[in-house]
């Protein structure tokens, strides 16, 4: 009996629900959503079926073999293994997913699978989707023409999951219908160029031909073939498009009647519903994508967002949890102690330094879940792609993609997940800078910081402060974007494309918005009960203990006292040079929310934000937490993500705009403290000024449109596009 | 002419990709081979991006890949 496939890769276009598959079938929570890209690294789980063990392992989606970005580079290095081009991985069974609403473009990296000789199941996922518009697939006719086992499925359908395992099972070899193009192309003569010059399977060598005949380097540089040799054979032939066109004109044979109900569609009940989903989404569209109303609509869901997490709605439901916790936990329990003789550093730790550290924490849960609530229903929704599409032309100018776009918005949830985000940007220099300036963006870790500090110094200005705040860190990252993009030169981006697929608008179903729920609230708490709980413990002992004197229950002389001390100098210039805010920052490094723990054990902020301004000295150190360096996990993924150097360099930025504009904030604070009517009069005239010549600047100089080349090419400056320019005409032929 | 130069709600076919390297390779991956009939929805503010409907999918294109695409119109996609 010969050996079962042990292996399974699920590979397809992206946003095609592999991961909704691959959750379903490994019985995961891997992230998903309603946009490109979702999957960055091949994540894999053990899963047994019928007593055999398979390697269920997800990709990142991907368009064809020839790869754009690392993402996609993976997916192609993991498929070519299992092609037995390189390394281990031979013998693995592909899952090729694709969407039965969009079959025919999903098709095209079917055939590059059926080409590498792979074998293959070709699984139509969200076939609920298709049936719900009228259309039925006729999937044993698209089976015997293609040659390849087809398995209709739906992700929503718990069911499905086991037949797909049951089709991995009774797998049988089979050799795919040869698509009829191959016999078209001289893939003879290419094949002898690299006959005998690499270890290529005789299986995958019609696909190795085709690869070298579209040009694509990476084939080339692997097969070892001469460039001259083969450019000869190809003889100025435009294989690379002809090829395309070939595939395509093969699918649309391929797909003649396999959908069925496209003709008589007119008739059927259900094809009514059908016409105004699309109106639906027409009429959306016409709405979020329209010239004037698109940025005050985006900008309203904002501020919508902002007003519920933090107007009455979120802040009543914190106030309602901490007073359970003050009523309900800290006073039975330090009442309990007391009583029961217990010694007063042992109730100190408990009550001040456990207690109120982790629940001051805590009670912002309600508002936490809130953001990623509606964070997941922005991304869920399909949104947030109209976004990217719409600020593709303000973010261009400013050196990044209108894809940074997914990356900073989910960076009001946690930092250290939208890094990893941006993996399926295009450009390395516009993925680096992307990564380097999310953290600017206000986490959720930092919304406790700002309420707990805002709400005591602040009162009814509170929700005001914090949003300000918000669009702070958003404005320094977009400024820090223009400085690297039109005054630091070797920050510049290149110029390159921005290829995206829009995605359907699906409305979130009830459990997805449980799972994310779910999800957030068991990460949120296993966050506060680990590192919030112990860096408390750490903070608090050793902000209470002193080397030389024991307890010392107010904490001067303490080993923090001391070592934090040492620091505090620094930060006087800022307002808050005292070892209690320079220790809430410090332990802010290892996780944000540590500030306001740390603030709360070391005795309030009242006792922290002392001296003569103390609301002053509150705002600069909101200003300075809102834009000094991210915490560990933030900084790890920097790393992972944009390498040493990049990091370094975004820790050094991040200092220094910290210091830079909680600097500001103290000078305009204590000009304003000194004569709040000419500082503000001053303020508000520089602004106007400032308004001014940008306006004037616009108007007298008409936006200078024409830069980029408009080949794409990579070494023309990146610039909005408009009339061509004769150079660069000249320059590519 | 380009699809930059094409005007909102028309349809079009495409006659050729211009262009090189791994733009004009996606371009014609995703689907914008030569002889598909596609429909240009939407141009975003300052002319930097395109909304095109192909196939029964909608793609956004920067405005340089807009250029690389030749194209000519008429054709009900």
């Amino acid at each position: 009996m010969s050996a079962r496939p042990k292996t399974v890769l699920l590979a397809g276009n992206p946003n095609v629900g592999k991961t909704s598959l691959y959750n379903r079938m490994t019985k995961s929570f891997e992230h998903v959503g309603n946009w490109h890209g979702v999957t960055v690294g091949a994540v894999g789980k053990d899963v047994t079926h019928n007593g055999q063990i398979y390697r269920v392992t997800d990709l990142p989606g991907f368009y064809s073999l020839s790869v754009y970005s690392p993402d996609e580079a993976h997916s192609r290095d993991a498929l070519l293994a299992a092609g037995g081009m390189s390394g281990r991985g031979a013998g693995a069974i592909v899952l090729n997913v694709a969407d039965a609403n969009n079959l025919a473009r999903n098709l095209y990296l079917t055939l590059q699978l059926i080409e590498l000789g792979l074998p293959l199941v070709l699984v139509v996922n969200m076939i609920d989707e298709l049936k719900k518009k009228g259309r039925r697939l006729d999937d044993g006719l698209l089976s015997k023409r293609l040659g390849v086992p087809v398995a209709a499925v739906s992700a929503n359908h718990k069911g499905d999951a086991v037949r797909l395992m049951d089709a991995v099972y009774g797998y049988k070899t089979q050799t795919p219908t040869r698509p009829p193009y191959l016999d078209k192309l001289p893939l003879g003569g290419v094949k002898k160029l690299f006959a005998g010059k690499a270890a290529i399977p005789v299986h995958a060598a019609d696909f190795v031909a085709l690869k070298l005949l579209e040009g694509d380097g990476y084939y080339i540089e692997k097969s070892g073939v001469d460039k001259t040799a083969l450019k000869e054979l190809c003889g100025g032939r435009d294989f690379e498009a002809d090829i395309a066109a070939l595939r395509y004109g093969y699918i649309d044979e391929l797909m003649r009647g396999v959908i069925a109900g496209e003709e008589d569609a007119a008739a059927h009940p259900q094809n009514r519903a059908r016409a105004a989903v699309r109106k639906a989404s027409a009429t959306l569209d016409r709405l979020f994508l329209n010239k004037y109303l698109a940025f005050p609509l985006f900008l309203a869901i904002m501020l919508g967002v902002f007003y519920v997490t933090f107007g009455w709605v979120g802040t009543s439901l914190s106030n309602g949890l901490a007073r359970l916790f003050t009523q309900g936990v800290y006073l039975p329990l330090t009442d309990r102690l007391t009583g029961m003789g217990t010694p007063v550093w042992m109730t100190a730790l408990l009550g001040d330094g456990v207690v109120l550290g982790v629940a001051g924490v805590l009670k912002f849960l309600p508002q936490i879940l809130f953001m990623f609530l509606f964070l997941s229903l922005l991304e869920d929704s399909g949104y947030l792609s109209r976004v990217a599409f719409m600020s593709e032309g303000l973010l261009s100018r400013l050196g990044l993609s209108g894809r940074s776009v997914f990356t900073m918005i989910m960076g009001f949830g946690c930092s250290a997940a939208a890094v990893l985000s941006a993996r399926g940007l295009e450009s390395d220099m516009v993925r680096k800078k992307t990564v380097l300036l999310t953290p600017y963006i206000t986490c959720s870790a930092k919304l406790p910081v700002f309420a707990v500090i805002a709400g005591a110094y602040f009162g009814a200005g509170q929700a005001a402060l914090i949003f300000a705040l918000y669009v702070t860190g958003v404005a320094v990252a977009l400024f820090l974007a223009f400085l690297f993009e039109r005054c630091i030169p070797p920050l510049k981006s290149g110029s390159f494309s921005f290829i995206l697929e829009m995605p359907a608008y699906r409305f979130p179903s009830p459990a997805r918005i449980a799972q994310v729920i779910g999800h957030n609230l068991k990460s949120f708490l296993s966050r506060v009960g680990t590192v919030v709980f112990m860096l408390n413990v750490i903070v608090w002992a050793l902000a209470n203990f002193s080397l030389t004197q024991g307890y010392t229950a107010g904490g001067e002389g303490s080993i923090l006292c001391h070592a934090a001390g040492f620091l505090s100098p620094l930060f006087a210039p800022l307002g808050f040079g005292n070892w209690r805010a320079v220790a809430a920052l410090l332990s802010g490094i290892v996780a944000k929310e540590g500030v306001i723990a740390a603030v709360e054990s070391l005795g309030g902020v009242t006792v922290v934000f002392g001296g003569d301004a103390p609301a002053l000295s509150a705002l600069c150190f909101m200003v300075f937490t809102l834009l000094y360096t991210p915490c560990v996990a933030t900084i790890a993924a920097t790393c992972r993500e944009s390498g040493l150097k990049w990091t370094l360099l975004g820790l050094g930025v991040s200092a220094m705009t910290a210091y830079f504009f909680a600097l500001l904030c103290r000078i305009a604070g204590l000009l304003f403290l000194l004569d709040p009517g000419l500082t503000s009069g001053v303020l508000l005239l520089l602004l106007l000024i400032g308004a001014l010549v940008v306006v004037l600047r616009a108007l007298i100089k008409r936006p200078r449109l024409i830069r980029a080349c408009g080949y794409g090419c990579g070494a023309c400056p990146a610039a909005a596009c408009g009339k061509e320019p004769q150079e660069a005409k000249k320059r590519h032929k | 002419m380009t699809l930059f130069d094409v005007q909102e709600n028309t349809d079009f076919i495409i006659r050729k990709i211009r262009g090189a390297g791994t733009v004009r390779r996606r371009l014609l991956d995703i689907g914008l081979a030569p002889g598909a009939r596609a429909r240009l929805v939407r141009i975003a503010p300052f002319k930097s991006a395109y909304l095109i409907e192909l196939r029964g999918f909608s793609i956004a294109l920067k405005c340089d890949a807009a250029r690389l695409v030749d194209v000519v119109m008429g054709g009900r996609a």
